[in-house]
């Protein structure tokens, strides 16, 4: 049952980035967003249509995070920057991820 | 009886040929008539008169234009003519426009009407000549005798002229605003001579009663009187008494103007006018050089406190030359003309009248300027120039064009102002200015800062002020992108006192800044905005779409603001959060101060951009800011009823007070007595905790830290984190029973009794725990019990040692329990336990437990809390440095 819960809250994570992934997608290749190490959309360059994409899909994020976190018995924090090493991980070569000093690179 | 007569009878032939002759005959006078039309249309033609629209009309034959030309000139032209009767004649017209013909070189005497003219009377309703106003005439003539009446409103001029012996006169009065609207008083006049062909003679006496200007109770009076013999005149100017003039000057009384001249111009002047006033006294002294009047010199002369001028003139052959010098004048402007000003004493003339005005550090000059005058008329032609400093402004300009007594014409004017930050350049077109109600259109390009600026200004006086409409566009210089501002305002007001009126409004659109999308905000009057220069009234209407980032949200606000002079008061609210803000400013030294009121209840939606959610609670602060030199908030936050969750950390029954003080690069936090939670789960349920807090978001200093925890107490005077000093936590009375729930097993392997407490010296870094030399005892008592269970038989069978070792542990009363404890900064927990005790199941004997063991407690966490596929991708990462290596010990 426990499981089954974790296997729930993963996918739901993993939903939230697929019901926008055409959109993150498409900004990702234009380098308007990147992924951060504390598990959320950053913006590289900033344009109303990007800004607004991250909030978007940052506020899911952080609803799956804390859907965790309760479940886990862990903080948002937690769950959020494991996420974001994992989503670093995931990010294609080409797309921006933000480095530990803070800045935005190129994988 | 005699026979009737019989009536004459005609043959038929005879009445056929004289049909033939009366058709003849009126086919002759048809041609006559027509050739007499042609004729007298050829003749007024070769006459210089043009007739357009002949036609009939209640009886009268009508012209509806007519003009009259000599050789190109329109010496008049008029419209609506329309004759009444033929016998006698009886015109009237609606309206006659003469124009001045005359040309360059010597001006002839008028000749008079010609004589034998069959009587006529004509009506104009509005009769214009070059320097008068719009007239209404009436003029009857008969046997030679011309008679006139002028009138405007109800100043008459009545003419009588005999064209026989030339003998006229007139007589009439003008009121001196006529003049200018400005002047009080009347003139008469009166006038007579003899007007012949070749021959013009007039005495001509202006008697001025009770003349005035207006706002000052002095008046005087005035006579002029002149005579002309043909081309000859003289003039005579007397002032009986003080002659007010404006701004409160005073003519003074003395014969002041004696000239002569002809009709071309003058030819002698001699005159010597004083006049006082608030700024001092003028006094025009013209000497004469010889008999015959036709050269002098002169002086003119300002004396005062802000009036000073001593400029030599002289005078000869119809020139009047003043020398180069400058004047003085009030308000510190001075006026100076490089080269001599040469001025034809003629009635149409021109001069170059190069000057420069300087007031304060602003020059106004024209090096090229043009003076022409003639048939009552003035134009000034050239280039004129500002530069210079103002109010800490620095102005060039220039425009070229020409200006009379219409408005002026001409390029637009171009200014160019600046003072850093602001630069602008501002365009002004004068074509469609009239002096009298002048309606300004200003366009302006340039910027603040790095604000750029564009707009147009319109404004038109009124009154004694001016009002008009401002458009302006400007982009913030902080937006990336977007963030189009715009303002719209109708303005009005004079120096110093200037209002935009209510609707006034500012909007900015959608734009980027920084990587915060802010939405449209908009700035609405809805009272007029009043403004001396330094203090503002008025009411605003404030509405803001929100702010949207990447990790949080604002939502719509709207607000008021009131400004009061020095004060400021606003209220915003943000009715998706329910919050509540009040702002109050005021003068402050150099800078401003007030107050910020901030209520609102805590919620989930505050919480986007935080790793905390703040699921209820309450806030109300009151701080207290300044601003001069840098800015400063003081103040205290009250927290009430919070509850929040750090995800599987949750916190209830929050509240406490705390005071902040905050300028730039620094904040401080300070409680105000206890903080209190009602309780924190962290996995373990801490209760009724209450500490006081420092902090510079940077340090964090906790006080009096007491909770209540497994049945017992935790405590610590001070903790400081983060911070690489070893902190003492002290704990008591824990509940071994309550520690042994934990497990969370209704039928626990263990179970223990009885409390302990200790010390456990606490590494707060800045990303974990370390613990260092604790050591927990038990304060009292202590009981273990292992009950019999099937896994317990399984491993009391599996070795006999650890049967031996559950056999003495199955029922223990430990009377001696320590537990040292560090864990380093990376989670490796190493305990140590020594419990001595007796067994009461078997003779009490002693026993004695030695137990140690190592756990990485962070990696244990992670692998217990967190979903498999992330906890994996961590462990894989570290080497698992977890041992269990339980090793009991027995001892007889």
């Amino acid at each position: 049952m426990k499981t089954a819960a974790r296997w729930m809250a993963i996918g739901l994570l993993l939903c939230s980035s697929l019901a926008m992934a055409l959109d993150v997608g498409g900004a990702k290749a234009q380098g308007l967003v990147g992924e951060q190490p504390d598990g959320y959309l950053g913006v590289v360059k900033a344009t109303p249509e990007a800004v607004s994409l991250a909030a978007d899909i940052n506020a899911k994020r952080r609803e799956a995070y804390d859907a965790i976190a309760k479940k886990n018995g862990t903080t948002l924090d937690q769950v959020a920057i494991l996420a974001g090493q994992k989503a670093i991980e995931k990010t294609p070569p080409g797309s921006y991820v933000k480095a530990p000093n803070g800045q935005w690179v190129k994988k | 009886m005699t026979q009737p007569p019989t009536p004459p009878t005609t043959s038929p032939a005879a009445h056929h040929r004289g049909r033939r002759w009366l058709l003849f005959t009126l086919l002759v006078l048809l041609a006559l008539l027509l050739a007499a039309t042609a004729g007298a249309r050829w003749w007024l033609q070769q006459q210089g008169l043009q007739l357009q629209g002949p036609g009939w009309r209640d009886g009268g034959a009508t012209i509806a234009q007519w003009q009259w030309r000599q050789q190109d000139c329109v010496a008049a032209h008029g419209s609506g003519l329309r004759i009444e009767r033929w016998q006698p004649l009886t015109i009237s017209l609606q309206q006659l426009k003469l124009q001045s013909c005359s040309k360059a070189g010597p001006r002839e005497l008028p000749a008079p009407p010609p004589a034998g003219l069959p009587p006529f009377t004509l009506h104009i309703a509005s009769l214009q000549a070059p320097g008068l106003p719009a007239l209404a005439a009436a003029v009857t003539q008969q046997n030679d005798r011309w008679q006139a009446q002028l009138a405007q409103g109800a100043d008459k001029l009545a003419l009588d002229y005999r064209r026989d012996n030339g003998q006229w006169q007139a007589q009439g009065t003008l009121a001196a605003a006529r003049l200018s609207p400005q002047l009080l008083g009347q003139w008469q006049l009166q006038a007579s001579g003899r007007w012949l062909p070749g021959q013009l003679q007039a005495r001509v006496q202006a008697d001025g009663r009770q003349l005035g200007y207006q706002g000052d109770a002095r008046r005087g009076d005035a006579r002029l009187q002149a005579t002309l013999h043909n081309r000859q005149w003289q003039l005579e100017a007397t002032l009986p008494h003080a002659l007010p003039l404006a701004a409160g000057w005073l003519l003074q009384p003395r014969r002041a103007l004696q000239a002569s001249g002809d009709l071309d111009g003058v030819h002698s002047l001699q005159a010597d006018l004083l006049a006082s006033g608030p700024q001092g006294k003028l006094q025009l002294q013209l000497t004469p050089q010889d008999h015959s009047l036709q050269r002098g010199s002169g002086l003119l002369q300002l004396d005062g406190k802000d009036l000073h001028a001593r400029i030599p003139l002289q005078w000869a052959s119809r020139q009047l030359t003043l020398a180069a010098g400058e004047a003085r004048l009030p308000q510190g402007v001075r006026l100076s003309w490089p080269q001599a000003w040469q001025l034809p004493l003629t009635a149409s003339g021109s001069s170059r009248l190069p000057f420069r005005l300087d007031y304060q550090q602003l020059q106004l000059s024209s090096h090229d300027g043009t003076l022409r005058w003639g048939n009552g008329r003035w134009q000034w032609q050239g280039a004129l120039a500002l530069a210079g400093r103002h109010a800490g402004y620095q102005l060039a300009g220039q425009w070229r064009g020409q200006f009379d007594a219409q408005g002026a014409h001409g390029v637009p004017l171009q200014l160019k102002v600046s003072k850093p930050p602001l630069a602008l350049a501002i365009s002004l077109p004068v074509n469609a200015i009239d002096p009298r109600q002048p309606v300004l259109n200003a366009s302006f390009a340039g910027h603040y800062q790095d604000w750029p600026l564009k707009g147009t200004l319109a404004a038109r006086q009124q009154g004694a002020g001016w009002q008009g409409r401002l458009a302006a566009s400007s982009r913030p210089p902080f937006y990336s992108k977007g963030g189009a501002l715009q303002l719209a305002a109708n303005w009005r007001g004079s120096a110093g006192n200037w209002q935009l009126d209510s609707g006034s409004k500012l909007d900015i659109a959608e734009g980027i800044v920084g990587n915060v999308l802010l939405k449209p905000l908009s700035l609405l009057a809805t009272s007029p905005l009043r403004t001396d220069g330094s203090r503002a009234h008025g009411q605003l209407a404030l509405t803001a779409g929100g702010a949207v980032a990447s990790r949080w949200t604002l939502p719509p606000a709207n607000g008021t603001l009131q400004l009061a002079g020095e004060r400021a008061s606003g209220q915003l609210q943000l009715p998706a959060w329910r919050s509540k803000l009040q702002l109050t400013a005021r003068r402050h030294g150099e800078g401003a101060a007030g107050s910020l009121q901030l209520d609102t209840p805590l919620s989930a939606a505050m919480s986007r951009g935080l790793g905390v959610t703040l699921q209820q609670g309450q806030l109300a602060s009151k701080l207290q800011w300044q601003w001069q030199k840098q800015w400063q908030l003081n103040g205290d936050v009250r927290l009430s009823d919070v509850a929040l969750d750090w995800g599987g950390i949750l916190a209830n029954g929050g509240r406490g007070r705390l005071t902040l003080a905050a300028r730039p690069g620094q904040l401080q936090l300070q409680s105000d007595g206890p903080l209190q939670l009602a309780q924190l789960d962290v996995g373990t349920l801490l209760q009724d905790v209450s500490l006081t807090l420092r902090s510079d978001l940077k340090d964090w200093q906790l006080g009096a830290v007491h909770a209540k925890l497994l049945g017992g107490s935790l405590q610590a005077d001070s903790l400081h984190w983060p911070s690489s000093a070893f902190q003492p936590v002290t704990v008591q009375q824990l509940d071994l029973a309550a520690v042994a729930a934990l497990q969370n097993d209704p039928q626990p392997t263990v179970q223990l009794t009885g409390r302990v407490g200790g010390t456990l010296p606490l590494q707060l870094l800045p990303a974990g725990i370390a613990l260092q030399d604790g050591l927990l005892r038990n304060e009292g008592e202590l009981t273990l019990r292992v009950p019999a269970s099937a896994g317990v038989t399984a491993m009391a069978q599996s070795n006999r040692a650890v049967q031996l070792a559950l056999d003495m542990l199955s029922e223990l009363d430990v009377n001696d329990f320590q537990a040292r404890l560090a864990m380093s900064r990376n989670g490796l927990l190493d305990a140590q336990v020594t419990l001595k005790g007796v067994n009461p199941r078997q003779n009490r004997q002693p026993v004695v437990l030695n137990y140690s063991h190592s756990e990485n407690v962070l990696e244990l966490l992670r692998s217990l809390r967190i979903g498999d596929e992330i906890s994996r991708r961590v462990l894989s990462r570290k080497q698992s440095a977890a041992t269990r290596n339980p090793t009991p010990e027995t001892s007889p």
